[in-house]
């Protein structure tokens, strides 16, 4: 599904990934783990086509519906559109804009992209509401402007509601699980095991065993300064829980 | 088109005794009065009143789009009441030309007396029982000259829509005098539809008592001339304000905010929102005080403008002013000025939506967070599409923040 060869980006002259590769298939979940700074919320950004990113050298293929497509020469719409969702380490307030018109208008603009009827308002709050309940969601926070006022654990949510509501084939999950108590970890993870399937994949960033607990991965990468320096099994995570990465760096 | 004052001097014999005196006990608008700093005074053109009050397919074409049904409408043309246009209401009175028994204290220039003297109607509402109004001031050629009184009685919750809608090269004067009695709520709503060699001049003075509330919320879209100045005086303890206003403007447009908010008494609370997008070489200037008297202990004040420039020519004036005679207030003032950043576009991008739209859905978003305010579906329908409208000629730069 995703294939990343040699993959270099900079942010204002600063190459931040110096040369990434990774193999992504249908039904599996990578998390990649990695210290403060190694480049972590870079290459999720970079993937999801974040414009202040330049990839200087490398090539990241996609394939979607049979079709293999360069992901790179995708705006950052298009490729959410064909199926990358990037949930925010630090989700975006959007005051006054409703978190119903938001999500009708992404769903809607994913329907026109695939040529199917776009759904009115009454057909997309039945189809919404189903989705809260995926993440325990009240009903409250559909009419609430975006994110505004909205807990750590709130934003949380809302990013996976919209995994939920989008039905991504790649989701990339930007450390959904900083600032999160116990039970809002719970209720995402699980939120986030039952949008899982066959057919699409999850790359899981993050800091931190606790979430690979509940979200199991079938991979564990190790990214510093850049590069992917180790891959493993879920294993992997366990041992850089009880080692720290300088046991890595070493 | 001929200069107010040129008018006035050829038309002593027909106009009342003195005026041309009178006026000059009122300062004429120029550039040296702080009020006035910010406004293109020398382009103020305003001419003899209008007299046109026929109702033609293009003025009924006007009056059918900006009526709305939620409210019973008042509506005026060229400085004239059409009553066969208007609904029947038992709290509404002409003010009839001869009528010019307002409070002079509050004027701010020559022309509030001019607007008076050659204001030829008006509305006076006496608002004994909660309704809702439109009152929908339709100009089309020369100065429309109105002079309004509200009244809002003892406990009772009113709401006032404004509509101006101006074509050709028309301007408008208004006078407006508003009280509100105890534990009353009046909420204001206007907009104006200005074409762009259009000029609006509105004035109010607002009094407002114990447990009563007044509310306002002004939209301004167009390339005109416009000016809207209140006096807000809170008279007694736990009177309230609460005034917002939005501004999307672009071409030359001028929008002056002129407010004067002053606490009179102890434990009064005003707040001042003013928000909006500039554009092109349009110049907006927000110029607010709020004055808290010795005594008026207890005050609780908010003032802040928040703008966004979309070009280097376009020019802001924010001056969110406290002058505090008392130490024991909690008065807050500021101003911001920004754009959209690349994160937030971004954001919505990665939600599937392309970058026009995303940037469409986030100006829209912060005109709304003031719109959500009005309560009336067919108000706030009206509000929200005048934005939108507009909205489409507008070509947004990112900032990287």
């Amino acid at each position: 599904m995703l294939e990343i060869r040699n993959l270099k980006a900079n942010i204002e002259e600063k190459e931040i990934l110096k040369g990434i590769n990774l193999s992504v298939k249908p039904g599996e979940v990578h998390a990649i783990m990695g210290p403060n700074g190694s480049g972590k919320s870079t290459l999720s950004k970079v993937l999801a086509g974040h414009p202040s990113y330049e990839v200087t050298e490398g090539e990241v293929k996609y394939e979607v519906n049979f079709q293999e497509q360069d992901l790179l020469e995708l705006d950052a719409h298009e490729r959410a559109q064909k199926g990358i969702f990037l949930a925010f380490q630090y989700p975006i307030e959007l005051p006054g804009v409703s978190n119903f018109e938001f999500l009708k208008t992404s769903f809607n603009e994913v329907c026109k992209a695939q040529g199917v009827p776009e759904l009115d308002n009454k057909a997309f709050d039945k189809f919404v509401r189903e989705k809260m309940k995926v993440v325990e969601m009240r009903d409250e926070f559909l009419h609430r402007p975006v994110n505004e006022g909205f807990s750590g654990g709130e934003k949380k949510r809302n990013e996976i509601l919209q995994m939920a509501v989008l039905s991504p084939q790649l989701a990339i999950l930007d450390e959904t699980d900083s600032g999160l108590d116990i039970d809002a970890l719970r209720i995402i993870s699980e939120g986030v095991n039952k949008l899982r399937n066959e057919n699409n994949a999850i790359i899981l960033i993050t800091h931190y065993q606790r979430l690979l607990d509940y979200i199991k991965p079938d991979h564990v990468h190790v990214l510093s300064g850049g590069q992917i320096v180790k891959s493993g099994t879920s294993d992997l995570a366990k041992e850089l829980e009880s080692k720290g990465y300088d046991w890595i760096e070493q | 088109m001929q200069n107010i004052f040129e008018y006035i001097q050829q038309n002593k014999a027909s106009l009342p005794e003195n005026l041309e005196e009178k006026m000059e006990l009122f300062p004429t608008p120029n550039r040296k009065l702080e009020a006035w700093k910010y406004f293109p005074v020398k382009d103020i053109k305003f001419s003899a009143p209008a007299t046109n009050n026929t109702v033609d397919d293009k003025v009924q074409a006007l009056i059918d789009k900006h009526k709305v049904t939620s409210a019973k409408t008042l509506v005026f043309l060229n400085g004239s009441f059409l009553a066969d246009q208007s609904d029947k209401l038992s709290s509404f009175q002409e003010v009839k030309e001869d009528d010019c028994e307002f409070s002079e204290d509050d004027f701010e220039s020559s022309i509030d007396l001019a607007t008076l003297y050659l204001g030829k109607s008006g509305f006076s509402l006496e608002l004994t029982s909660n309704e809702s109004i439109q009152v929908l001031q339709i100009a089309t050629e020369a100065t429309s000259f109105y002079k309004n009184r509200v009244v809002v009685a003892e406990g009772v919750e009113a709401s006032l829509y404004e509509t101006q809608v101006l074509i050709n090269e028309a301007s408008l004067s208004c006078y407006t005098e508003c009280n509100l009695a105890k534990a009353s709520n009046l909420k204001y709503f206007s907009k104006s539809v200005a074409s762009e060699n259009s000029q609006v001049f509105n004035n109010a003075n607002v009094n407002i008592v114990a447990q009563a509330k007044f509310e306002s919320l002004v939209l301004d879209t167009d390339p005109a001339r416009i000016r809207r100045r209140a006096s807000v005086n809170l008279l007694e303890e736990t009177a309230e304000a609460d005034l917002k206003g939005f501004y999307l403007v672009n071409k030359k447009a001028v929008v002056n905010h002129k407010l004067d908010i002053n606490h009179m008494v102890p434990n009064c609370i005003s707040k001042q929102l003013y928000k909006g997008i500039l554009d092109d070489a349009s110049r907006v200037s927000f110029d607010g005080i709020v004055y808290v008297a010795e005594g008026a202990v207890g005050t609780d004040s908010e003032q802040l403008n928040k703008s966004m420039l979309f070009s280097n020519t376009a020019e802001l004036d924010t001056r969110p002013q406290l002058e505090i005679y008392n130490d024991d207030v909690t008065c807050a003032h500021g101003a911001t000025l920004g754009g959209f950043n690349t994160d937030e576009v971004f954001y919505l991008q990665s939600r599937c939506i392309p970058e026009d739209q995303a940037v469409a859905m986030l100006a829209f978003g912060f005109a709304e967070d003031i719109f959500t305010e009005i309560e009336d579906e067919e108000i706030h329908a009206k509000f929200s599409e005048q934005f939108v409208d507009r909205f489409k000629d507008y070509k947004v730069e990112l900032n990287e923040f």
